[in-house]
């Protein structure tokens, strides 16, 4: 709501010109003449009250009337004979208004009114009005991060980061008291699951839980940062953003049997610490850039697939065919890198943000001037569509991703209407979020080489986005709420000063996301228990201010991975494959939905518009076609019926049921041993007392048949299993 | 107008209606959830009065020929063999008559073919739009545009922006039905949230080509423990989240999945139930058609458990059925498709007149496009998506009418065009929901279902 009323303040603040400066005859003679012409004629069609706006073209401010409609200016002041506007009253051009010409006198004032400078006094009038590239400059996503001072506070010995000196300042400032430290174990497994996606076996429980030197987190966390299963939860969250999918999804869905070395691309830039600037730049040009051998050359051409992996429309009867594909190719680059949407300005000016039509066709030429390779996925390749084929690797192997194409400027869709062309764009980046200037775009190539620099260095977005995104997946909540909008609809940011410091300290720390998670969860601020305190809640219930640390749900492979690691049934090898089309996947035929095979959720086929297995799909899984920076958390019924009925929990609880019998001795042991694994603690007295008792209960309510003591034992075993996993304690982090 | 809720704000406040729920004690088992406004599922009222609390759309998949079943042309029959001057194919070449008789119906004595003899006693119920139009005569593109307003994208089923705006009635069932939909054509996007939260996705019921008696709703059936065993098992699941709930004071996610449990364990038995056809009368089974080796069997059960659904007050039903694709042997297909479903669907629309529901229930036929008025060799016809036919009935449209006008030989519509986005603007106001103003806002933009277009077509509208 605040952004809503944030929002008609600033429109009744926006005003250019002022009626004072114009000369008053002439003011008079626009009042007399025309005016009264445009709102009896034009604004029918051509106003922000208009039913359907036509054309494109507000008549109803002068902003509207310079700057014209679809068809370009609708008045040039001083050149009448020029002016779309005359031509069409004198039923030249388009002839307006289009049922009725207008008399011939009154088309002489408009022709005096143009040739005496088109004097219009209205002001505001039109409420598409949107962010100029002038007042973007104070907008606060458009203003550059610099380095705030460091917050002095009233309480010195709390704060280990200076993270922690920015959050703690805002507490002090809403008068909010901190939580206490979270207990050993529930840290570590808060730890475990974060970093890597899984949950800490016992022994690795007791081994942090009994390591009292100060180094024991330290430890901890760079152990788990250098495991392959690091990079395999951290490059998911990018998989998410980069909408990772396996088929063509919208239509004919044939597979995408190349897309999976992308994505174990990205695991392994992300195992690496690779530079967030570099990881950026080969997937933007990477097929543009030098590799030193064979083997980083195959890296750099495998990073471009982030660009085409889309799922793509048929080529058939669509004359935008083309410029789709370009869409998806903006889309994700700007939202994935910049925080921005500039799709809406494919057929109109972004209405709040300053990115025209111009600018979106500026960046859609470079798209346009490259490439995409997507395989035989791509039918539409074979129907007249650009693309098909792949590029060669070194060991004769093949990736999808993006060629160099022919270079050249693209025109103007009108509407997004391909076959309605405007005037053409030189290539280049986004003018009102140009904050440092870089090379600008190579004509003799497509440009994205100077796009990729742009994106890295030209603008105020990058880092900020970026940690903003790592803040999001340790804390539970994003510090701009609105992950993947940074525009003026977007959200502002809870703590300004803290973002723009761990953005200037990314940069700092040459853009090592590894630095920036072991500094994150070394704080204080992540290190605290989710406890409740009456006073804080009342105050600040959503923990905006990070009062207490937050308790969040386990995310769809997090959950997945534990309930299969826990029962000894997770495959931990990476999968050098595609899992999406079952055990081959064929280039000509349509995909099947994904089998359920025992390896990390990351390694999962992901066809497009078919169901992903329901172990994912049910808790929220990012949906493959969309750009996802925050998945959603919802909370159904078919959650609770898959966790209690469905074929996969109940074999992984009579696996797990097995491991118990196996090993530990008795039932106390194995209650105790179900809950470390489970929920990372011993049960209580009372949980103790509980369990048994459902164990006793359960083997003397099972039909006579079923009663020899192993096999009663088990079964019941198996039911309190399955009760563990669908209990809420499990299913979150806290 | 509809507030502008964010993704957040819905699923904020979701765990908050479900705890009320569940503390409220659990309450009868149709009765909406108290507070409910809040929850994602829960009733919410319409923008405006509504004509209709509940769909039924007949989905007809591979483009019905409007020619031989619902748009009759006079003139095509005269002008047999003549080059054909309309239609998004074939023209130039040689129109085809319809090889099926059509007949004046009913009070109203609209024409409809000899292949619907039992839909066409429904006649004065019936509102033929003839003038329907799409953008492209392809398959996926047009299934997906007459599914979600838009081909090129992944955008929300008309299914989940329904439930999106108006809740469901009964909270023990899902709110969202497709049964027996295409694998293929865009498969789940055409009953998928996109962006919208997962809440709003339809719960699928079989797929096409697999008949519905063999289907099963995944996960409703808990063959590892007897019933009385899963009950003690979720008892000990309920107590473990008290636990929890009780530790932390105040809970909202915590409550939400306490209250969860309760919601599913009820729908475990509310769906069977509803879907279990053993529960209807012989006369009933047979009416519509069901009995094995009946060609009718398949389609009779898909439209009694749509009515068994909506009765239950489900807020759309999908029922699938294909396919209709009749590039050849056209007059001995359409014979089978036919045979298969008109009696089911008179008996479907006879049925929800009976039991009062049709005043409230739109029900809708139709595919993704129609067929060319030229012919495709001696016996098919190919796509056309420039002028075909749907058919609306109940739900506050007129009846006994035939709305907008394909051109002579029914190539293209001429009269009053009714594009996929008017239809959708048109269901969205029987609803009693404002197609511009049911927005929901994603990656910085406001959506609708009909994006910039749409009229209602009001003429239709009782």
């Amino acid at each position: 709501m605040s952004c809503r009323l944030s929002l008609t303040w600033f429109l009744a603040t926006v005003v250019s010109v002022s009626a004072a400066d114009l000369d008053p005859k002439k003011v008079a003679f626009f009042e007399n003449k025309i005016r009264p012409v445009l709102v009896t004629h034009c604004y029918e069609c051509h106003s922000d009250k208009a039913a359907k706006l036509k054309g494109g073209l507000l008549l109803d401010s002068r902003e509207g009337l310079l700057k014209g409609g679809d068809t370009g200016p609708s008045v040039i002041p001083g050149k009448p004979n020029e002016s779309l506007l005359i031509k069409s009253l004198r039923q030249e051009k388009l002839k307006m208004p289009p049922k009725n010409p207008l008399p011939a006198h009154i088309v002489a004032d408009f022709v005096q009114w143009v040739a005496d400078g088109a004097i219009d006094p209205r002001t505001g009038g039109s409420s598409y009005k949107r962010l100029s590239a002038e007042e973007a400059k104070s907008f606060w996503s458009f203003v550059p991060p610099k380095q705030p001072a460091i917050p002095s506070l009233k309480d010195t010995t709390w704060a280990r980061t200076d993270a922690d000196r920015f959050i703690r300042a805002k507490l002090e400032e809403k008068g909010l008291k901190v939580m206490g430290d979270a207990d050993r174990a529930t840290l570590a497994r808060r730890i475990y699951f974060d970093l890597i996606g899984l949950p800490p076996t016992p022994e690795q429980l007791d081994a942090f839980v009994s390591d009292k030197s100060a180094k024991a987190a330290e430890k901890l966390v760079d152990d788990l940062l250098a495991s392959q299963q690091f990079g395999e939860r951290w490059g998911r969250h990018w998989l998410d953003i980069a909408r990772y999918g396996e088929s063509n999804g919208n239509s004919d869905n044939l597979p995408f049997p190349e897309a999976w070395r992308y994505r174990n691309y990205v695991i392994a830039s992300v195992n690496a610490d690779k530079p967030y600037d570099q990881f950026i730049r080969e997937q933007v040009a990477g097929d543009l850039l030098i590799p030193k051998d064979a083997k980083q050359k195959d890296e750099f051409l495998i990073a471009t697939a982030f660009l085409a992996l889309t799922s793509k429309p048929r080529a058939q009867n669509n004359p935008d065919y083309a410029m789709d594909l370009v869409a998806d190719q903006v889309d994700v680059t700007t939202r994935a890198v910049l925080g921005l949407s500039v799709l809406c300005a494919r057929c109109h000016d972004h209405k709040f943000d300053p990115i025209g039509t111009k600018e979106y066709y500026g960046l859609a030429g470079i798209f346009n001037s490259s490439t995409m390779l997507f395989g035989a996925g791509g039918k539409g390749a074979a129907k007249g569509g650009k693309g098909g084929g792949l590029l060669e690797l070194s060991d004769g192997s093949e990736t999808m991703g993006l060629r160099e194409g022919k270079a050249g400027d693209i025109a103007v869709c009108i509407r997004g209407d391909s076959t309605k062309r405007g005037e053409t764009v030189s290539r280049g980046f986004i003018a009102a979020a140009t904050t440092k200037p870089t090379s600008p775009v190579n004509r003799s190539q497509s440009g994205r080489k100077e796009l990729a620099e742009w994106l890295i260095q030209g603008n105020p977005f990058v880092a900020r986005v970026a940690v903003n995104r790592i803040w999001l997946h340790l804390f539970g909540k994003a510090i701009v709420n609105s992950p993947d909008n940074f525009g003026f609809l977007g959200e502002r940011p809870s703590h300004p000063e803290l973002l723009d410091h761990l953005a200037v300290q990314f940069v700092k720390d040459g853009w090592s996301t590894k630095k920036m998670i072991r500094s994150l969860v070394l704080s204080r601020t992540y290190q605290m228990a989710h406890g409740h305190d009456e006073a804080s809640y009342k105050t600040d219930p959503d923990n905006i201010y990070h009062w207490r640390a937050a308790q969040r749900r386990l995310d769809a492979e997090a959950q997945r991975d534990a309930i299969l690691s826990i029962a000894r049934k997770l495959d931990m090898k990476p999968v050098n494959a595609s899992l999406a089309g079952g055990a081959k996947v064929n280039p000509k035929k349509n995909v099947t939905a994904a089998p359920e095979v025992f390896v990390r959720s990351v390694y999962l086929g992901v066809p497009r518009g078919r169901p992903l297995p329901e172990s994912l799909a049910i808790f929220d899984a990012a949906n493959p076609n969309i750009v996802v920076a925050q998945r959603e958390e919802t909370t159904v019924p078919s959650q609770a019926l898959f966790l209690l009925n469905s074929p996969f929990v109940v074999e992984m609880s009579v696996a797990t049921a097995q491991r118990l019998m196996a090993e530990a001795k008795d039932d106390s042991a194995r209650l105790d041993l179900a809950y470390r694994l489970y929920y990372g603690r011993l049960p209580t007295d009372d949980e103790k007392s509980r369990g048994l008792k459902y164990i006793v209960d359960e083997v003397s309510a099972l039909p006579a048949r079923d009663k020899s003591p192993e096999g009663g034992k088990a079964t019941a075993w198996a039911s309190f299993a399955q009760a563990m996993i669908a209990s809420a304690e499990f299913r979150y982090v806290r | 107008m509809l507030p502008l809720i964010s993704r957040r704000d819905v699923l904020k406040a979701c765990p908050a209606g479900f705890g009320y729920l569940a503390f409220a004690g659990l309450a009868g088992a149709n009765s909406p959830a108290p507070g409910s406004a809040a929850s994602p599922l829960g009733p919410k009222a319409p923008q405006f009065a509504a004509k209709a609390k509940r769909i039924i759309f007949l989905c007809m998949r591979g483009g019905p020929s409007h020619l031989d079943t619902f748009d009759y042309k006079p003139k095509l029959i005269a002008d047999a063999g003549k080059a054909s001057q309309s239609g998004d194919r074939r023209k130039g070449q040689a129109l085809l008559a319809s090889p099926f008789k059509f007949e004046p119906r009913g009070q109203s004595g609209i024409h409809i073919s000899e292949l619907f003899s039992n839909v066409a006693k429904h006649a004065d119920d019936l509102c033929l739009l003839n003038s329907l139009n799409t953008n492209v005569p392809n398959h996926p593109q047009s299934f997906q545009m007459l599914h979600t307003g838009e081909f090129r994208f992944t955008r929300p089923s008309m299914g989940a922006w329904l439930l999106y705006g108006l809740g469901s009635e009964n909270q023990n069932l899902p709110g969202f039905v497709t049964i027996s939909p295409p694998a293929d054509l865009g498969g789940a996007q055409n009953y998928g949230n996109a962006f919208l939260p997962a809440a709003y996705q339809a719960t699928r019921i079989g797929d096409q080509g697999t008949p519905v008696i063999n289907a099963k709703v995944g996960n409703l059936d808990p063959k590892h423990l007897s019933k009385d065993a899963q009950r003690r098992q979720l008892d000990l699941v309920q107590a473990m989240n008290q636990d929890l709930l009780n530790r932390n004071a105040v809970d909202p996610a915590v409550e939400g999945v306490i209250n969860s449990y309760e919601l599913g364990f009820r729908m475990q038995k509310s769906l069977p139930d509803v879907l279990d056809l053993n529960k209807e009368d012989s006369k009933t089974l047979e009416m519509y058609g069901i009995g094995k080796g009946k060609a009718t069997d398949d389609f009779g059960r898909q439209c009694l458990m749509a009515r068994r659904l909506a009765q239950a007050g489900v807020r759309f039903v999908e029922v699938g059925h294909g396919n209709w694709d009749t590039h050849g042997g056209l007059k001995q297909r359409l014979g089978q498709l036919c045979g298969q479903i008109d009696q089911p669907i008179g008996a479907l629309l006879t049925d929800l007149k009976r039991t009062g529901l049709l005043k409230d229930t739109l029900v809708m036929w139709g595919g993704e496009f129609g067929r060319t008025p030229a012919g495709q060799g001696q016996d098919g016809r190919d796509h056309n998506a420039a002028g075909f036919s749907m058919w609306l009935a109940g739900g506050g449209v007129k009846g006994g009418m035939r709305f907008g006008a394909t051109d002579d030989h029914g190539g293209k519509a001429v009269e009053n065009p009714v594009h996929h986005h008017d239809l959708h603007a048109t269901i969205l106001h029987l609803m009693g929901l404002d197609h511009q103003k049911l927005m929901y806002r994603y990656g910085g933009r406001d959506y609708t279902l009909t994006d910039i277009h749409g009229r209602v077509v009001k003429e239709v509208i009782a």
